[in-house]
């Protein structure tokens, strides 16, 4: 009996000692605790730094650094596979946008650790930014001399990179060597906007090494951004914006049709610019800003990016026809100050250089046609792309291709960039997608009402089991802004 | 002399099988062994699992049912009503008595929209709305009341900035601080909660173990009256009282041991979410080698108490209070957590609390330290069962 007992007693010990002990494989990174800090806002993370080539076809050539964060799980034995958010741009750093999802990292620490890359050219890692001007052009009265000019001191200041070496598909191959340096078996991938294509791209690339995929505002395989798109989808945005506008009896009343508004705004902004005395949105000295029709045209694009900038349009163009200036001046400087330093201009530049300008079609170019954008943008791109080294793109870069992993599809029902449109055509490609459009969102819904429950049972299963997005479909507009105390009560 | 000696050793022998061997033969030894290693944890994590699952029932995003909502004045605010709906408030006509129907319980909560809240709200003052609930209710019954308290703060904040957007003023301004904290605690040891909870479950069922064979070699065979003809025996009377309280060690320390594994197992395979603590054989071995000393000052504790008492009823009438005894400095281990050093290691029950704690946590503890919290126990032991010897050496003990 007793020494039953004993056997027992030992049988139990090593059963749990060989059950509670996981090899898991050792990193080769030298992961350090840090902090990861965007702005204000900052958080605990691992920090590390990998070498790569900058040219992958020579092993011993120039290195590059990449910087990789991560976020340690909280569980006992993490998931072998890490979750991995890609943010658009082109040109954005992941590690930045990362550093605001804390609601929606937080469930997924629960199970698997979060590894992030700033993929190259883009924020940590040999981030290639030019002078500030650069960014900005679609605000100011485009001069193509002086442009060109700009675009030449940028090459020169990223003379020590070769810029042919800063695209999607030499990306995907960095993020692999990050996933296997770190330890870890697969990805989850997240994408947004132009991350989706990295997402896509990586998926195509390393099948075995990707355990399920989201996509979120999707540039669908073949879309081109540097044709009229942009300029198309603004357009539609705002006429759409207009529309409802006038079908809402509250915001009919009091702006009537704000389609005829802008218009009138940019007829007399053309004939007359404005100065604009305000006090500045965040110090409060009065300041003098200018305000053209371009500064116009960059409110009337960005503000659609999110419902809150929907509900406000309205009213800020109507004051504007009104004379009172001040509401779009400040938005200008916000949305100005949004955009700053937010992207590395010529890793923008090699990748659309690379994978988009030469691809442009006929029909491309003249969706931009009758748009209020019309082709500024394409202007500045070809100015761009004729002086940018043409970068490496994988040959089936284009193809659209199939994969038998689950890929979650999001949309936002009146995203003024990537419309539930593109996730239709994304979820016809992947034989195992489901599309969820989000209503009344714009660019980006993953941090949208449950959209962080949906991705955080996504990820947790790595599949569309109980997957049910009804929940989505609860998210309202915010109400249009009647007037500046908000909207009807 | 010399035969003496050998026959003590031979007869504590002889006494300690006999007492192992018929307790093993008692189902309620092994009840309770058995107990410890399932009923303990599943206690435990069975009450975790169920608050875990009753609160994501109720807040999860996805999943959560619609949480019904009586609105008083709903027409006037038909806006800030859409937003109620839109973070699944199901929102139902308002009971005819708002204050009384919260106060019995009929209704949860109700929410009441002032008359003067569409004029407050258009011209831009703080509208006022009234949220009537009961501060009595508590625990889980609370979650809908403070679900509803943040959907109307994020309401709040949400127009907040849009208002101050429209009149060219940035958000941010209204902010002048950005918290960011850092947590240095590993992720093992963010389980406060329930580490807190593992050294009274641990000591707690030390003293269980230990306390039926506590009972039954002394305070139970003096009511058989079993006990003269064994003090009768030719063994020297602390002989026959340090094999009895051998025995109760052993059961005590096997009880120790199975409470170990299964926590340890619990841990590992328990569904819930909060949990991410692993605990592996090394924690384990580490555990039950620290809390040796505490079998066996709790077991000299209950053999010493025991031996007061004249029959089984009273023995464990007298061994349950016994039992709070060591779970006091625990108390104090959940309300506190203070850090392990020479002024507390000597305690027993609370160092032993505290090396499970930094044990589990996977946090070093320094040796001495441990050196210090196992030779304060078992001196304490030690002199308490020095009492108990001179207790039998007395006739009194055949009571």
């Amino acid at each position: 009996m007793n020494r039953k007992l004993l056997c027992l007693l030992g049988a139990l010990v090593f059963a749990s000692n060989s059950l509670f002990v996981l090899a898991q494989t050792p990193s080769e990174l030298n992961f350090e605790r840090c902090q990861i800090a965007h702005e204000a806002v900052a958080r605990d993370a691992e920090c590390a730094v990998l070498f790569r080539p900058e040219n992958p076809d020579e092993p011993n050539g120039k290195q590059i650094e990449l910087f990789v964060a991560r976020i340690p799980s909280v569980a006992a034995t993490p998931a072998r596979d890490a979750f991995t958010v890609i943010q658009g741009g082109p040109g954005a750093s992941s590690i930045d946008m990362a550093i605001g999802m804390h609601k929606i990292l937080e469930p997924i620490l629960s199970k698997r650790d979060v590894l992030i890359v700033d993929q190259r050219g883009t924020g940590r890692s040999n981030p290639l930014r030019c002078a500030e001007s650069q960014s900005d052009t679609l605000y100011e009265d485009f001069d193509p001399e002086k442009f060109k000019e700009e675009l030449s001191t940028c090459l020169s200041d990223l003379s020590h990179s070769d810029l042919r070496y800063y695209t999607t598909s030499v990306a995907v191959q960095d993020l692999d060597a990050v996933r296997e340096a770190a330890g870890y078996d697969q990805l989850t991938v997240y994408g947004v906007s132009y991350g989706t294509r990295v997402a896509q791209h990586y998926l195509r690339r390393f099948p075995q090494r990707t355990r399920a995929v989201i996509l979120d505002g999707v540039a669908h395989i073949g879309l081109n951004l540097a044709g009229g798109e942009v300029a198309r989808r603004s357009q539609d945005a705002f006429t759409n914006l207009s529309q409802r506008c006038h079908q809402e009896p509250s915001c009919k009343s009091a702006f009537g049709d704000i389609t005829a508004s802008f218009e009138a705004l940019v007829a007399s902004l053309k004939e007359k610019p404005v100065t604009v005395t305000l006090p500045h949105p965040k110090t409060g000295k009065l300041i003098n800003q200018q305000l053209t029709e371009f500064h116009l045209y960059g409110v009337v694009r960005m503000l659609p990016y999110s419902t809150e900038g929907i509900a406000m349009l309205p009213l800020v163009l109507h004051q504007a026809n009104e004379g009172y200036y001040t509401p779009l001046a400040a938005l200008v400087i916000n949305v100005e100050g949004s955009m700053q330093n937010t992207f590395a201009t010529g890793m923008h530049n090699s990748v659309i250089c690379a994978e988009d300008h030469p691809f442009i079609t006929t029909s491309d170019l003249q969706s931009s046609r009758g748009t209020y954008i019309g082709d500024r943008m394409q202007e500045v791109i070809d100015l761009s792309c004729k002086a940018w080294p043409r970068g490496e793109m994988d040959a089936d870069f284009r193809e659209p291709f199939d994969s038998d992993k689950p890929v979650l599809i999001l949309s936002g029902e009146t995203d003024p960039i990537t419309p539930p449109e593109n996730g239709d055509v994304a979820a016809k490609m992947f034989g195992h997608a489901q599309h969820v459009v989000v209503p009344a969102h714009g660019h980006g819904v993953i941090g949208r009402g449950c959209v962080p429950g949906l991705v955080r049972d996504f990820v947790a299963k790595g599949n569309f089991e109980e997957f049910n997005p009804n929940c989505a479909a609860r998210e309202r507009a915010v109400p249009f802004f009647i007037t500046s105390t908000g909207p009807k009560p | 002399m010399q035969a003496n000696k050998i026959s003590n050793l031979r007869g504590f022998w002889t006494i300690l099988r006999k007492e192992i061997i018929d307790n093993l033969r008692d189902r309620r030894t092994l009840t309770t062994m058995a107990v410890s290693i399932i009923v303990g944890p599943m206690l435990m994590f069975g009450f975790l699992w169920f608050a875990e699952n009753t609160v994501k029932k109720e807040t999860d995003l996805v999943n959560a049912k619609p949480i019904a909502l009586p609105v008083v004045g709903a027409d006037k605010a038909p806006n800030l009503i859409a937003w109620l709906e839109q973070n699944n408030f199901e929102i139902v006509e308002p009971p005819a008595d708002p204050e009384q129907a919260v106060k019995s319980g009929d209704e949860r909560m109700v929410l009441e929209i002032s008359d003067q809240y569409a004029e407050a709200f258009t011209q831009g003052t703080s509208a006022p709305v009234r949220l009537i609930h009961d501060s009595s209710v508590s625990g889980l019954e609370k979650i809908g009341y403070r679900t509803l308290q943040k959907t109307l703060l994020a309401y709040n904040s949400q127009i907040g900035a849009m208002r101050l957007m429209a009149r060219g003023v940035s958000p941010e301004v209204v902010k002048p601080l950005q918290l960011n904290s850092s947590d240095v605690a590993n992720p093992q040891a963010r389980n406060a909660q329930i580490l807190s909870m593992m050294p009274y479950l641990i000591v707690l069922f030390i003293m269980v173990g230990g306390m039926y064979l506590a009972i039954d070699t002394t305070a139970g065979e003096r009511e058989k009256g079993s006990l003269e003809p064994l003090l009768t025996q030719p063994v020297a009377r602390h002989t026959i009282l340090l094999a009895k309280l051998g025995a109760t060690m052993v059961f005590s320390a096997l009880t120790l041991l199975l409470v170990l594994i299964g926590i340890g197992l619990a841990m590992e395979y328990a569904p819930i979410d909060m949990i991410t603590l692993s605990i592996d054989a090394a924690k384990i071995v580490k555990t039950f080698i620290a809390c040796l000393p505490f079998v066996f000052l709790g077991c000299a504790m209950m053999v010493l108490m025991a031996s007061f008492t004249k029959s089984y009823k009273e023995a464990q009438s007298y061994l349950g209070m016994l039992m709070i005894v060591p779970s006091l400095p625990l108390m104090l281990l959940m309300m506190m957590s203070p850090q392990p050093s020479v002024n507390n290691m000597w305690i027993p029950s609370l160092s032993q609390g505290l090396i499970i704690i930094q044990t589990f946590k996977g946090e070093a503890i320094d040796t001495s330290l441990i050196a210090l919290s196992m030779a304060g126990s078992t001196l304490i032991a030690m002199a308490l069962t020095f009492i108990a010897i001179k207790l039998y050496q007395r006739e009194r003990i055949l009571g």
